[in-house]
């Protein structure tokens, strides 16, 4: 009984320490976005020597959404001739393929494609088909629910003239924030992920994140690589570490603004969620020793690194972390201060949403010029669970793909094609 | 190259040195009236609470902690009985069961049910096993206030720090202090004497449900709305200020 106590006590050390060290991240880098000069992006810079570019936007069953995001493309100020579009029809079984055709049949610069890969479908394998038919070494990548603003092609391909950069990324904003609850705690996760998150990482030479859409990459460097795993469902988290391992830097461009559809219901996001858990952690096992011994980083890059790749796995850590305080109560032996210190440390990490805590989001949403909407901030808190739960269902679905060796299956996320009627 | 246009990306804070001064000054404000209150208001608090909920009946226990004397009312728990810990285990499985397969519930409601649920079943098989379940009533009691008291010097003066972040002004920073002690003190009171009454009622089997989701719900829940009505109030202050930003 003393060696399950001590266990179960060294374990709670272990969860609260970790929350704490979480903590310490998020609030270094609330501080570097407010206090530290903003590193700038290329974006900033003017060039009429303007590369080209293929835009790829992987659709299956989109034909809600279709529309509109090829026709935010296609307004876009970048040059025409220097600009690509293909979207990828990914066995979509609606009406997409028919609007493809008819944008194709409209505009020389849309070429879209078919992926027939013997059923399989998901972004990874859109993309692997599609790269071989793009003519630009400079590839973005959009998602059918992603609106693009008229300059944002052109503020991502500046990035490029910088040759080390591998890859870009822009800030995603949410465009049907006022659907429901679910959006609007959404919309602020995604404010303190991007305004606060990607921007004090940029600042501080960390890591920037490849985020899957509103970027892009370099296509040969993807050629180097080998493409994006055709089983992975995190192909952003994977090219992220791939390109660190090697060397290449990751820009960031906060005013690159992309704006997307989050889930509007509960369930839908429940397997966003859950997706993005089976994949990012399925990169985690997969890197994690290369990322930490990769001798192009520096410490705090790999340090940075390894907090990412941990990220999907705080919430199981957190929830082991309540299953031992649960037994160490039910059998009296909680330490005097135990409930507290994790209460506190959960809290301190969370009022969780997409991993930005609450003096993240709160900041994020003051320099956004939202401060009313700071009035939902203890709400975050009674999504603490949801988030916890779905977040260890992906992995324990992981644990279970690598046990297994089964196959990954992508899960579509429901879109309505809200706010942009 | 271009000047970029001032754009909500590329602003920060501007921080002056009185500024930070002030911040400072609140932050050590904060844990100083934190230690304050405690010293000196929490056990007449404490006392309260225990007359509110068993009235002169009370049985109260004193006990000492970070220096703290403060005395505790503690109830009479009913003893386990196994039979009703399998039936209250067989409701909660029943509750987690009927969560999942009936539609059309909210999520978060659903996932703060079922974490209960899943509590005090585990609790309740426990108490089947072994005969008993947590604490006896008094160390539970004590273990409750005494994380009390941790969650005031923890939570407040943490509290206080991260608005340091943020150019509120000297008032707003105070205001934000007074609130967060002045709700810890006046929930915790109301919190002990329900925590005691339902111990009274239910006996140990509802003590995790109280120790690991209702306390620290409570306190964090509204220590939270503290923080975001204060930044939601001085945001739009902020906004018709441009002297409090800086631009790239």
């Amino acid at each position: 009984m003393e060696l399950v106590v001590a266990v179960l006590t060294a374990w709670l050390v272990f969860v609260i320490a970790a929350m704490c060290l979480c903590t310490l991240r998020h609030l270094t880098f609330t501080c570097s976005r407010l206090l530290r000069r903003q590193r700038p992006s290329l974006g900033d810079a003017y060039d009429e020597e303007l590369p080209s570019v293929t835009v790829l936007m992987p659709m299956h069953n989109e034909a809600k959404v279709a529309a509109y995001a090829l026709e935010a493309v296609l307004a876009n100020d970048y040059p025409a001739q220097r600009l690509e579009i293909i979207p990828i029809d990914d066995h979509s079984d609606d009406a997409t393929p028919e609007i493809l055709a008819s944008y194709a049949a409209r505009d020389a610069r849309v070429r879209p494609i078919a992926v027939l890969n013997g059923g399989r479908r998901g972004k990874a394998n859109a993309l692997n088909a599609a790269l071989p038919h793009a003519t630009s070494d400079i590839v973005l990548v959009f998602d059918a629910d992603y609106t693009p603003g008229k300059g944002l092609i052109r503020r991502l391909a500046m990035a490029f003239a910088d040759p080390e950069v591998g890859a870009v990324m822009g800030r995603v904003v949410p465009r049907n924030t006022n659907r429901s609850l679910v959006t609007r705690l959404l919309s602020m996760e995604r404010a303190g992920g991007y305004q606060v998150d990607q921007q004090a990482r940029y600042n501080m030479n960390l890591m920037p994140q490849y985020g899957g859409t509103v970027g892009g990459f370099r296509r040969r460097v993807l050629a180097e690589i080998g493409g994006f795993d055709p089983q992975g469902l995190a192909e952003d988290t994977e090219l992220t570490v791939n390109l660190y391992e090697r060397g290449w830097k990751i820009a960031y461009d906060n005013r690159a603004e992309c704006y997307e559809e989050v889930p509007e219901t509960w369930p839908a996001r429940f397997k966003q969620l859950r997706r993005w858990s089976r994949g990012h952690n399925r990169v985690l096992f997969g890197h994690l020793l290369r990322v930490l011994f990769a001798g192009k980083l520096t410490v705090w890059q790999r340090a940075d690194a390894a907090f990412l790749l941990f990220s999907y796995l705080i919430p199981p850590l957190i929830v082991s972390g309540w299953i031992a305080e649960f037994l160490l109560f039910a059998m009296g032996r909680m330490p005097a201060a135990g409930g507290l210190a994790i209460a506190v440390s959960v809290v301190l990490y969370n009022a969780f949403g997409n991993f930005a805590p609450a003096y993240e989001v709160a900041v994020a949403e003051m320099l956004d010029g939202h401060s009313a909407r700071l009035r939902l901030l203890p709400l975050l808190l009674f999504a603490f669970p949801f988030n916890a739960w779905t977040i260890t269902t992906g992995f324990i679905d992981t644990i279970g793909d690598s046990v297994k060796s089964r196959a990954t299956e992508w899960e579509k996320t429901a879109r309505t094609g809200a706010g942009v009627r | 190259m271009r000047t970029p246009r001032p754009f909500r990306s590329h602003r920060t804070f501007r921080t002056g040195f009185v500024d930070a001064i002030f911040a400072l000054a609140a932050a050590v404000a904060g844990l100083a009236a934190a230690f304050a209150v405690m010293r000196y208001a929490w056990a007449p608090c404490m006392q309260f609470a225990a007359q509110t909920a068993f009235g002169s009946a009370a049985h109260i226990v004193t006990d000492t902690y970070l220096g703290i004397a403060y005395s505790v009312a503690v109830p009479v728990m009913p003893a386990v009985d196994a039979a009703a810990a399998l039936w209250t285990a067989a409701g909660c499985g029943l509750v987690v069961f009927a969560s999942a397969v009936l539609p059309g519930q909210r999520n978060p409601v659903r996932y703060w049910l079922n974490a209960n649920a899943l509590v005090l079943g585990g609790s309740a098989l426990y108490a089947f096993f072994h005969g008993t379940v947590g604490y006896d009533a008094a160390p539970f009691m004590v273990l409750l206030t005494r994380t009390g008291l941790l969650t005031i010097a923890v939570a407040v003066p943490f509290l206080t720090a991260i608005s340091m972040l943020l150019p509120l002004s000297i008032v707003e920073r105070l205001a934000m202090l007074a609130c967060a002690l002045a709700f810890e003190l006046a929930i915790y009171i109301v919190r002990v004497a329900a925590f005691a009454l339902v111990l009274a009622h239910f006996g140990s089997i509802t003590q995790a449900n109280l120790y690991i989701f209702a306390g620290p719900l409570l306190d964090v829940a509204y220590l939270l709305a503290v923080y975001s009505v204060t930044l939601s109030v001085a945001g739009k202050r902020l906004m018709r200020r441009e002297a409090v930003w800086n631009w790239l």
